[in-house]
């Protein structure tokens, strides 16, 4: 089965000489096009060899890797790289190079002309909102972390390739920035619809980027589902460790207001009620209501348009299935 | 004062010798360094890459490092005679060290991040060493060469002994006749064009390195 668009894993392992154990064991999932996904794990799980795996920069020992379903085998190992953005920690951008020529790397070998190469130069750097004029012609160490990290995102995706890797690229960066750059990629997903494969350890990262969570350990995959199946319904103790146990108002946290929000059908937001954003979080819209003393809440969106509402009996239903969880085991 | 002037005295009335004299002084330097870095530096990079012998040959090389330039110009004199050729073997064998060393030193040192970010982005390996390798180890490279001009100026000197002219001839002159004056003819002009080497040369080295803030 090749599932065209996505990368697809088929009894993928991967074993490194003089180990005694595989660092990727029997891998079988798929990646739906245009989905964020998060692999997930500590170090040493197998993530990142998973990840590379995928662009050739590592070799699978066993099993086949599908990107836009052909096997990744048999498509020249260049080409093949042109075709999926590569974003790692601390950036990877060439220090002997300016900012502009660093994101003009791969269009140039793909050939563009030269006033194409420009004007994506100029767009890609308003996408990851950075001034062209003030930073075309810096050099990256002449910038800060989060800055060199937009850079390392806009030069990824400089000839619009459909695949991302991305291996802890916000890993090294501090926890101001880290957010604000989630936030961002997250908003610059919603604009590209990448296909997306995103090395983690930061299982807040990893719940607030995801459409789906690989969870691994030992070179297997645990757990591949949403954030909100995992928080609901963790398969295993492992798995509930990890994302934090009983914490109900930490994963409440982590989870976007639309998850548990009822839809407004076009209904106007009755008069005077508190508004909050479709993407703030439970957490946020919890301490609202206890404030507030509002019993719901009016959903809107980033237009400030009427989408739904909110209520505390619609978080309760929405962790039921948890709850019950937690009573089995308590 | 007086010997200077001596000096400058004697180098207004011989003008043509003395020319001739920096000019071979200056193509043996240069030839023998070109020599050097043509074989040198690709040579490094490909032991940078190949552990194999790799560290064998360097430390040979840097024990050949610690043989004063005269002994290998005395050593090579029997094997391969005297004059410009010669001379210009036994030099080039004294830039490789640091040439050598350099450049493997600099492909080694290279951030290893850096590179796999190259090829994860579609380069090949020549693309990679062209425009993502090379321009990153120059600096360090260049600064061997730097060390290997200045000493290679400064021991060109020495292959008056072997007859392969230069200003060094000057220096043997001025000692076998008790003259310091003409000593002096030899010995300054090759401090500054030592001088002048250190200081092109570290202007290209940093001409080379990305700016840092």
């Amino acid at each position: 089965m090749k599932d065209v668009g996505g990368i697809r894993f088929e009894n993928v392992s991967k074993w490194y000489p003089g180990s005694d154990r595989p660092a990727v064991n029997n891998v079988n999932l798929s990646v739906e096009e245009g989905q964020l996904v998060v692999l997930l794990g500590s170090s040493g799980c197998g993530k990142t060899t998973l990840l590379k795996m995928v662009n050739r920069l590592y070799e699978q020992s066993a099993g086949t890797i599908y990107v836009n379903g052909k096997d990744t085998r048999e498509v020249p190992v260049n080409e093949l790289r042109r075709q999926i953005g590569y974003v790692i920690q601390q950036s990877g951008l060439f220090p002997h190079m300016t900012v502009e020529q660093n994101i003009a790397v791969v269009p140039d070998m793909l050939g563009w002309p030269k006033e194409r190469i420009e004007r994506r130069i100029d767009e890609l750097l308003e996408l990851v909102h950075l001034d062209p004029g003030q930073y075309r012609k810096r050099y990256p160490r002449q910038m800060s972390g989060g800055q060199q990290q937009r850079v390392g995102l806009a030069r990824a995706l400089a000839a619009d390739p459909p695949f991302m890797l991305m291996d802890e690229p916000f890993g090294a960066i501090d926890a101001i920035t880290r957010t604000k750059l989630q936030d961002e990629l997250v908003s610059i997903q919603k604009k590209l619809h990448k296909t997306i494969l995103f090395v983690t350890h930061d299982v807040d990262e990893a719940l607030r980027l995801a459409d789906k969570i690989i969870i691994m350990k030992d070179g297997e995959v645990v757990q591949y589902d949403t954030p909100l199946a995992i928080i609901a319904q963790p398969k295993n103790d492992f798995v509930r460790n990890l994302i934090g146990g009983e914490d109900v108002i930490r994963q409440i946290s982590l989870i976007a207001v639309e998850a548990a929000m009822k839809p407004a059908a076009g209904k106007d937001a009755p008069a005077g009620s508190r508004r909050i954003r479709r993407d703030d979080n439970l957490k946020a819209a919890l301490s609202l209501m206890l404030r507030s003393g509002a019993e719901k809440l009016a959903v809107v969106d980033e237009e400030d348009r009427h989408v739904g509402e909110l209520s505390l009996a619609h978080i309760q239903e929405l962790l039921r299935a948890e709850r019950n969880m937690v009573g089995v085991n308590a | 004062m007086a010997l200077l002037l001596e000096a400058y005295q004697y180098l207004l009335e011989n003008q043509s010798d003395f020319w001739h004299a920096v000019n071979t002084h200056l193509l043996l330097s240069f030839l023998a360094l070109g020599i050097g870095v043509v074989i040198c530096v690709p040579l490094g990079i490909y032991l940078a890459k190949t552990n194999r012998g790799s560290m064998v040959i360097l430390n040979a090389v840097n024990i050949g490092r610690i043989i004063p330039s005269l002994a290998v110009l005395a050593l090579a004199m029997p094997y391969i005679g005297v004059g410009f050729g010669p001379s210009l073997l036994a030099l080039s064998l004294l830039v490789c060290p640091p040439i050598l060393i350099n450049t493997v030193t600099a492909f080694r040192e290279l951030d290893k991040s850096v590179i796999e970010a190259a090829y994860g982005m579609g380069m090949d390996h020549r693309r990679v060493l062209r425009t993502v390798e090379i321009p990153l180890a120059l600096p360090v490279i260049i600064t061997g060469i730097k060390t290997a001009a200045v000493e290679v100026i400064a021991s060109a000197a020495l292959a008056a002994f072997i007859g392969g002219g230069g200003l060094g001839e000057y220096i043997l002159n001025g000692i076998a006749l008790a003259q310091t004056s003409l000593l002096l003819v030899g010995a300054i002009p090759i401090a500054i064009l030592a001088l002048l080497a250190e200081v092109i040369f570290g202007g290209i080295e940093k001409w080379t390195t990305p700016p840092l803030v």
